[in-house]
Order: C-alpha cells, then sequence, then structure tokens
C-alpha cells in the first residue's frame, strides 16, 4: 500500500457516501409516496479490490402478489356492495318504505277498508289511489332496476377505456424497464411505476404476473387469459345505449375470450369489472324478474271473469293492466310487465273512469259485472281481492325465491333476498378490506421508508465521511512532511 | 591507484545519480499517466583489476529497468470503454501508419469513425466477428483489424424457441371432436386460450392464439392461429389453417404432469418466419384453474443500439434497445516472456525488443491472459512518496560523489604544487 493508493481509497470512499446520501435523500423525499419502494445503497467489494456502491430496492413478491390478489378481491366486493346498494335505495331508506310489500299492504287495508264500508265513494277514489302507487311503484323500482344496469354498463365501459390505458401505459413502461435492465442502468422508479400500474389494473380485473427474463413481465387475468405479454392486449366493450327487462349486456372479451362474471353476494369476481357484470346481469335482472312476477300476480289476482250464466269471453285485467292487455297464463314471468303496469282508466275518475266499477266489477263491460244492480252494499267482489292479496299462488321459479306464496309474502321474500344479499356483500366487503389493509401494512413495512432508520444512517455516513476526508488530508500532511525533506 | 581514476570513478557516480533523478523525475512527471510504467535504475559495478598492493578505482554501470509487470492500481471510470487488464497481457494497438504496439493504457474513446483510440491516439485492434467466433493467430498480428463500434445497424431476429407453462383445469367439459379448435369451424369451442407475441424475419411481431381444448379426460389438443387471419369478433374460422396441432396426453399418477409417452413441445413455421418450437414440458393438468406459470419466446423487433459493452474476455458487443447484445469484435491481448525487457516508446507503449521474447496473441481470461475490466482504467504504478525518498537518498549520493571529485582535484593541485 503506498500513499497514493491510499489517496485513491479515501477519494473512492467520499464518491460512495456521497451516493449513499443522495440515495438516502431520495428515500426520504418520497416517505409519503405508497408506491415508492426503499433503495438502499449497499456498499459492494468487488473481486479486484475496488469498493463501489449498488442500488438495491426493498421488495417482497410474494407479499406484493398477495396485496394485489386482495386489492382485486376488495375492489370486487367494494363495487358488488355499491350495486347493491343501489338496489336497495330503489326500495326507500332502511324501512324499505317505498318498496311493492309495503304499497301492495298499504292497498290492501284500503281495500278492506272499503269493502266494510261498500257505499263509501270516498274510500273507492282512496282504494284507486293507493293501487296507483302500488302501479307507480313498481313501474318507479323496474325502470330504476333498469338504470341500475345501464349505469353499471357505462361504468364497465369507462373502467374498460381505462384499463386499455393502463395496459398502454403498462407497455411503455415494461420496455423502459427492460431496455433498462439492459442497459445496465438503475430501474427502480420505473419498477415503482410498473407496480403502481398494476395496483391500479388489479383493482378492475384480477390480475397473475409471470416474470420473465430480463426483468419482462408478462400480465394474465385471474382467469388465465392474457392481458400483457410484450404488447398490450385488446380488452373490448361495447355498451347499450339502453336497457330493458329483456335486453342483454354486451360482453367483455379479454384477449377475445369473455370475462365471466362474480357469483355469490361474497363474490368470487376479482377486480370491479366481474362484480359490474354480476350487476348487470344477474342481481339487477333478477330483481327485475321479481318485480316482473309481483307485477304479474297483481293482474292475475285482479283479473275478471265473465259472470255470465256460460262464461264464454277470456278473463281480463281488471284493477291492475299493463301494455299487453291481456291477463298472463300460467306461472311464467313476463318479462318487462312490471314498467307497463298500469290501473285501468276505466276505474280513474281523473280520467272519464268510475271508481266504484271496482267494487261491482264490469271494467271490461257488462258481461264481467258481478253486482249489475249496482247494489252499494255488494262487497263479495271487494273481498275476494283482500283474499287474493293473502292466498298462495304460483310463481316462477327463475324469480329465484319463493315459488308458492301469496304475494305480499312474494313481494316481502323478495325484500329478505335483497337484504340477505346485500348483508353478505357488506360483511364480506368489511373483513376483504381488512385483509387488504393488513397485507398493505405487511407490504408497507417491508418496502416502505423509515423516517428514524434513514435518520440513522444518515448519521453514520455523515461520520464516515468526515473519517474519509480526514484520512486525505492526513496523507496530504504526510506527502507535505516528506517534500520538505526534499530540499 | 591514480587520482585521476578516482576523479573518473566519482564522475562515473555522478553520471549514475543523474540517471536515477532523471527517472524519477519521469516517474514524478506521469505519476498520473494511465499504463505508464515506472523506470529505475539499477547500477552495477566496473570494478578495474587491482592488485595486492595497489587498487584501481573503476566505475559504476547504470541500466535502466523498467517495471512493467508491476500492475498498477485501478482507477474506475464511468466510460465503458475504458478498459484495464486485470493480469497478464497488453491490448494491441496500432498507430496511423498500421504499425502494431502493446500497450496498457486502455483510456479508448470512439473517434469520429467509430474506432477506439487512446489518449495517445493508437487505436484499439482485435478480431472481427463477421466471419463467426475469432480464433487468435498465436504468435502475430495478422487478421486484427481496428475495433470499430459503429458498424452494428438495426437488428431482428426471428422467433425460434420458446415456453409456454401453465396448469389447465382438470375440471373443464370435454370438447366434442368436431367443435374442437383444430377443426377451423365456426362453431369451435375451447376450454382455455392464449396469446403470445413472437417475431417474423423481419422483426415483425405476430400474435398467435393458443387454444387448449379437452379431448378426452387427460388428453388436450393445443392449436395455434395466427391472429391476424381471425374473424373479427369471434375469432372462429381462421383464414388460414392452423399453424400447428399438438396432442398432450397427461399423467394423473404423475401429479398430473404430462405422460412420459406425451409430446412436450409444439413447433410450426411462424408466417414469414423461422420455425418455432414451444416447449410445453411443464404443463400440468390439476383441478385448479387455467394459470400461466411462465411464457416466453426468443427473437426481438428491429432495435437500434444503444451503446457497447465490453465483457470480460474482450468480446464487444453492440447493445440493443431492448437488452440484447450482439458480438462485433474481440480485443485481443498479447504478451511476452519477458514483459520488462520491452522497448518503451512514446504513449505508453511497447515494441517487442531482442530480450523481451516472442509475441503470443490470446483473449482475456484465457491461456495466461488477465481478464479485462470495462469502466476501469490501469493508473501509473509509481508511488510519489518512494520517488521522492529515491530523489532525497539520489541527491545525497550525488553529493557524496562530487566530494570524491573534490577530494581527487585537491589532491592533484597538491601534487602540483609539489613542484615548485
Amino acid at each position: 500500500m503506498s500513499l497514493t493508493s491510499a489517496l485513491n481509497t479515501a477519494q473512492t470512499s467520499l464518491s460512495n457516501y456521497a451516493t449513499q446520501t443522495s440515495t438516502i435523500s431520495r428515500n426520504i423525499s418520497n416517505a409519503s409516496d405508497p408506491n415508492y419502494s426503499r433503495r438502499d445503497a449497499i456498499l459492494t467489494n468487488s473481486l479486484i479490490g475496488s469498493q463501489g456502491v449498488s442500488i438495491q430496492r426493498a421488495q417482497d413478491s410474494a407479499l406484493f402478489v398477495q396485496s394485489v390478489t386482495y386489492m382485486s378481491v376488495s375492489s370486487a366486493q367494494e363495487t358488488l356492495l355499491g350495486g347493491l346498494t343501489d338496489l336497495k335505495s330503489i326500495m326507500g331508506g332502511n324501512d324499505y318504505e317505498t318498496s311493492p310489500s309495503v304499497l301492495i299492504a298499504t292497498m290492501r287495508d284500503t281495500l278492506a277498508t272499503y269493502a266494510a264500508k261498500p257505499g263509501e265513494a270516498t274510500l273507492s277514489q282512496m282504494a284507486i289511489a293507493d293501487a296507483v302507487t302500488v302501479a307507480n311503484g313498481l313501474k318507479d323500482a323496474s325502470n330504476s332496476v333498469q338504470t341500475v344496469r345501464y349505469e353499471s354498463d357505462k361504468e364497465i365501459g369507462r373502467q374498460v377505456d381505462q384499463l386499455n390505458e393502463l395496459l398502454a401505459r403498462f407497455e411503455t413502461n415494461n420496455n423502459k424497464v427492460i431496455s433498462g435492465t439492459g442497459a445496465g442502468k438503475d430501474v427502480s422508479a420505473e419498477l415503482d411505476e410498473r407496480e403502481s400500474l398494476i395496483k391500479q389494473i388489479s383493482s378492475i380485473i384480477g390480475v397473475t404476473q409471470v416474470s420473465r427474463s430480463g426483468n419482462d413481465m408478462a400480465l394474465y387475468t385471474s382467469d388465465g387469459v392474457t392481458l400483457f405479454e410484450t404488447i398490450a392486449r385488446p380488452v373490448e366493450f361495447q355498451t347499450s345505449s339502453g336497457f330493458s327487462a329483456t335486453l342483454q349486456g354486451n360482453k367483455i372479451y379479454v384477449d377475445g375470450v369473455p370475462l365471466a362474471s362474480g357469483s355469490g353476494a361474497s363474490t368470487t369476481g376479482q377486480g370491479s369489472l366481474q362484480s359490474l357484470l354480476q350487476i348487470r346481469d344477474d342481481y339487477a335482472p333478477q330483481m327485475q324478474t321479481q318485480l316482473d312476477e309481483i307485477a304479474r300476480a297483481l293482474v292475475v289476482s285482479f283479473a275478471e271473469t265473465d259472470q255470465s250464466a256460460i262464461p264464454t269471453l277470456p278473463d281480463m285485467p281488471g284493477l291492475f293492466t299493463w301494455a299487453g292487455g291481456t291477463v298472463p297464463a300460467g306461472a311464467t314471468v313476463v318479462p318487462g310487465i312490471a314498467s307497463t303496469l298500469t290501473v285501468n282508466a276505466a276505474l280513474v275518475q281523473s280520467l272519464g273512469g268510475n271508481p266504484e266499477l271496482l267494487r261491482d266489477g264490469g271494467i271490461n263491460g257488462a258481461a264481467y259485472s258481478s253486482n249489475p244492480t249496482g247494489a252499494t252494499g255488494y262487497s263479495s267482489l271487494l273481498d275476494s281481492y283482500v283474499q287474493s292479496l293473502d292466498a298462495p299462488i304460483a310463481f316462477d321459479a327463475a324469480a329465484g325465491i319463493s315459488t308458492n306464496a301469496s304475494i305480499l309474502g312474494f313481494a316481502a321474500d323478495s325484500i329478505g333476498w335483497l337484504e340477505l344479499n346485500r348483508s353478505d356483500a357488506n360483511s364480506s366487503s368489511v373483513s376483504r378490506e381488512a385483509a387488504l389493509f393488513r397485507t398493505t401494512e405487511a407490504l408497507s413495512n417491508i418496502t416502505g421508508v423509515s423516517l428514524d432508520e434513514e435518520m440513522s444512517i444518515l448519521l453514520e455516513l455523515e461520520q464516515s465521511y468526515k473519517a474519509s476526508a480526514r484520512l486525505i488530508s492526513a496523507v496530504d500532511e504526510m506527502l507535505q512532511a516528506l517534500l520538505a525533506v526534499a530540499r | 591507484m591514480s587520482l585521476y581514476g578516482m576523479m573518473q570513478t566519482g564522475a562515473s557516480g555522478m553520471n549514475a545519480q543523474a540517471n536515477r533523478l532523471s527517472t524519477v523525475a519521469d516517474n514524478i512527471a506521469n505519476s498520473s499517466t494511465p499504463g505508464y510504467k515506472r523506470a529505475t535504475t539499477a547500477f552495477s559495478s566496473l570494478i578495474l583489476p587491482s592488485s595486492a598492493g595497489s587498487y584501481n578505482s573503476g566505475a559504476v554501470q547504470t541500466s535502466v529497468r523498467y517495471a512493467i509487470t508491476d500492475a498498477g492500481s485501478l482507477e474506475f471510470t464511468t466510460s465503458n470503454t475504458d478498459l484495464a487488464i486485470d493480469g497478464d497481457g497488453f491490448f494491441i494497438v496500432s498507430n496511423a501508419s498500421g504499425t502494431p504496439f502493446l500497450t496498457r493504457a486502455g483510456a479508448f474513446v470512439k473517434d469520429g469513425d467509430g474506432n477506439l483510440v487512446n489518449a495517445a491516439g493508437f487505436t484499439l485492434m482485435g478480431y472481427d466477428y463477421t466471419g463467426g467466433t475469432p480464433a487468435p493467430v498465436v504468435n502475430g498480428f495478422d487478421g486484427l483489424v481496428p475495433v470499430n463500434v459503429e458498424s452494428a445497424g438495426l437488428t431482428a431476429t426471428p422467433s425460434s424457441t420458446g415456453t409456454f407453462n401453465a396448469n389447465l383445469d382438470d375440471s373443464e367439459a370435454i370438447i366434442a371432436p368436431a367443435d374442437l379448435p383444430s377443426t377451423n369451424s365456426p362453431t369451435a369451442q375451447y376450454s382455455h386460450k392464449s396469446s403470445l407475441v413472437v417475431y417474423d424475419t423481419v422483426g415483425k411481431e405476430i400474435l398467435l392464439d393458443f387454444y387448449y381444448s379437452k379431448t378426452a379426460d387427460d388428453n388436450w389438443e393445443v392449436a395455434v392461429y395466427d391472429r391476424s387471419t381471425a374473424t373479427p369478433g369471434t375469432g372462429f374460422p381462421y383464414g388460414s389453417p392452423a399453424l400447428a396441432t399438438q396432442a398432450l396426453t397427461f399423467d394423473p399418477a404423475l401429479n398430473g404432469a404430462l405422460a412420459a409417452a406425451s409430446a412436450t413441445t409444439i413447433t410450426m413455421a411462424v408466417p414469414g418466419g423461422a420455425s418455432l418450437t414451444i416447449d410445453m414440458a411443464k404443463m400440468s393438468q390439476l383441478n385448479y384453474p387455467f394459470t400461466v406459470d411462465a411464457a416466453d419466446v426468443n427473437g426481438n423487433a428491429p432495435s437500434a443500439v444503444t451503446g457497447v459493452e465490453i465483457s470480460s474476455d474482450g468480446t464487444v458487443y453492440a447493445k440493443y434497445e431492448n437488452g440484447d447484445l450482439k458480438p462485433l469484435y474481440q480485443v485481443a491481448l498479447a504478451n511476452v516472456p519477458s514483459p520488462d525487457n520491452l522497448i518503451p516508446l512514446p504513449g505508453n507503449v511497447y515494441s517487442q525488443g531482442i530480450d523481451s521474447g516472442v509475441i503470443t496473441t490470446g483473449f482475456g481470461g484465457s491461456g495466461g491472459f488477465g481478464n479485462l475490466i470495462s469502466g476501469a482504467i490501469e493508473g501509473s504504478n509509481v508511488d510519489l512518496a518512494g520517488e521522492l525518498t529515491d530523489m532525497i537518498a539520489s541527491q545525497r549520493s550525488y553529493t557524496a560523489n562530487s566530494k570524491v571529485f573534490q577530494t581527487g582535484s585537491d589532491l592533484l593541485d597538491v601534487l602540483v604544487n609539489l613542484k615548485r
């Protein structure tokens, strides 16, 4: 070891400490960025005796994969809960005050009062007014369900656009990582960016990462469909301009493969897209079916039959009618019936109708009249209406709830079904969010910046820097002493 | 036994010390010249025949030595065309007229023509890779050309090999033979689908669709189609038949791995490209969703050169945007049996002398040659402290010699004054 090489070494250490200090300052300035991974500047001795600094980026791929999965799952659950809450809000607030169940019960009570005093004209008008509320309530609910589907569809469109944009950014970023790695540059910043993109993508769609040579990465959906491999794969979706009970929404195609929707209130879907599909194609249509079944049951229960000695005329819709104008036969759902349900105009006074026909029958002509004499004390028809609301009838199994129940019971079941799914989704959402929080915390413990740690390293570096500087001045003094001898 | 002889001896001593001081001066002047090798002086006595009764002072003979084998300390730089040799050997450089020399001064930079030239203006020589991997001409400089780092243009590599490993879901339904993707019928169904980007000979990206379909329990069919011929929207039918189909058989007894008799690769001709073989040896069939474990294909799109990289065996690679390295030249190293006897010439170069022995050439890291280190230069092996102490010693020695001369002169004076 000569003095010159001592000088060289001291000089190298000075530059190493400078690099380490700059790394620490970068860590500190990014301490609050959740997508930033801590860098460690580590002193390394190469085989040829030189000392250098290599910058290492803190990472834990297993935890990262886990946090990305929880992110997908949690985002899916939250989206599903949002959709179910939207569906619930159609039924009013916490007491479901605008639900068909409550409205029909009110109408039944009014009808019962009317049946007790069939001669009171005001009671007939009240009964009709309640019937109008029921019809409007069902119509509004049906339209709102379709609006929820429409909004979900629009949201899918927005998120697919966002996903395509994120994948395009991922492609640019991935290329930077590859070329940077190939060129031997420090690609930590690009890796941070890539991880942040994966997080964003995973909240939209479940992602599996596959690492490839040269720091390259391929992304697959949780179903194994290629999302990104060298180039971004297209995610295609056409929004629908409107929704009705009979209209199916379009599928989302990832690399040509249709994306499956999630299933269950504690959804199996990963990422918001699968949950939006679930709301649009599963929950909302099922709720529509239930509304349609209630509407169909109302039309059937209030239908008028031919009162002639030998009935020849078909049954006709009575108090409630719909666009089809017939009485649907059998326990089969009529898609969209709820959206066209109205109170028969022949009963509405403001439309020139006669409310008392409710008591007497004969809305569809004299042949259907049960009280041809118009006796004001006639109440059997009204009584039969009141009873029919509580009598069990057959419902279509497609509605997914009871197949043999009274209208009121079915309407209550419908609310029970919705509330069950919503509360399941709610509790799942809470637990999944907690799981996400825990993994994110665990990941951040490993990759995050700890300020006190950085500060203590900084103090060490400061001392080492001073020591190296002192060494340089010592060597300088020694050389000066030597020069002083040579006179 | 003569005063004249003694004075001659003193003068010879002074001469010798002057030589020594000259080397010290040169060493100090070049103490930060890359690749400079310290010059030292070695003295030998030249004693005249003497008899028992008389002594004839002789003289001192100077021979200058160069500490060429003594490696200088490595100084790290930020340029990767700066080269140092960690061990024995010399770079072969040539001057403007093409004469080859040896040097350890490795601060090479690219000149206007793309040749690597060091601070003294010598061009680095190596063997060209255009005719395949070069072999050194062991005992001469034949076949050496200037290392030119600008001769690489765009390059594209067609895909030829790849890997695809995934788990196929055992619980998938069996697909009827008439509906298999290999039939290319509009009603074709598949169990799983994936896609891979491959490159043709001009580096165009071609997207291949891979269909995996369960044909029977433990039997799967892989069909590969060119995405560009797909029917928009539906995929099937494709405009051209399947590029390749392959049957895979799994063995439940092997934990769902491929059966011993099953095919493990699928080979296809990439449209406009090379024959591509995808290795599927690690595919599995378990009751678990379709999951891709590894997917990779070689080849690259046309990419431009972003720089050069020099490996420890002296291979000069052109580095492309996509990280690929293409060898262009291999830097040749040379050595002689006695490097310290090489003849130093201006510009830190050495030429072969009679005493140095015959030149042998080779590559870094082989046959006794040291490894090349890119991004470092070899500093001079001068130690300032050593030179300064030498200088002081030399100064004192010179003074002592002058005293001898002076004493001789004084004695002669006395002698001359004897005769009055």
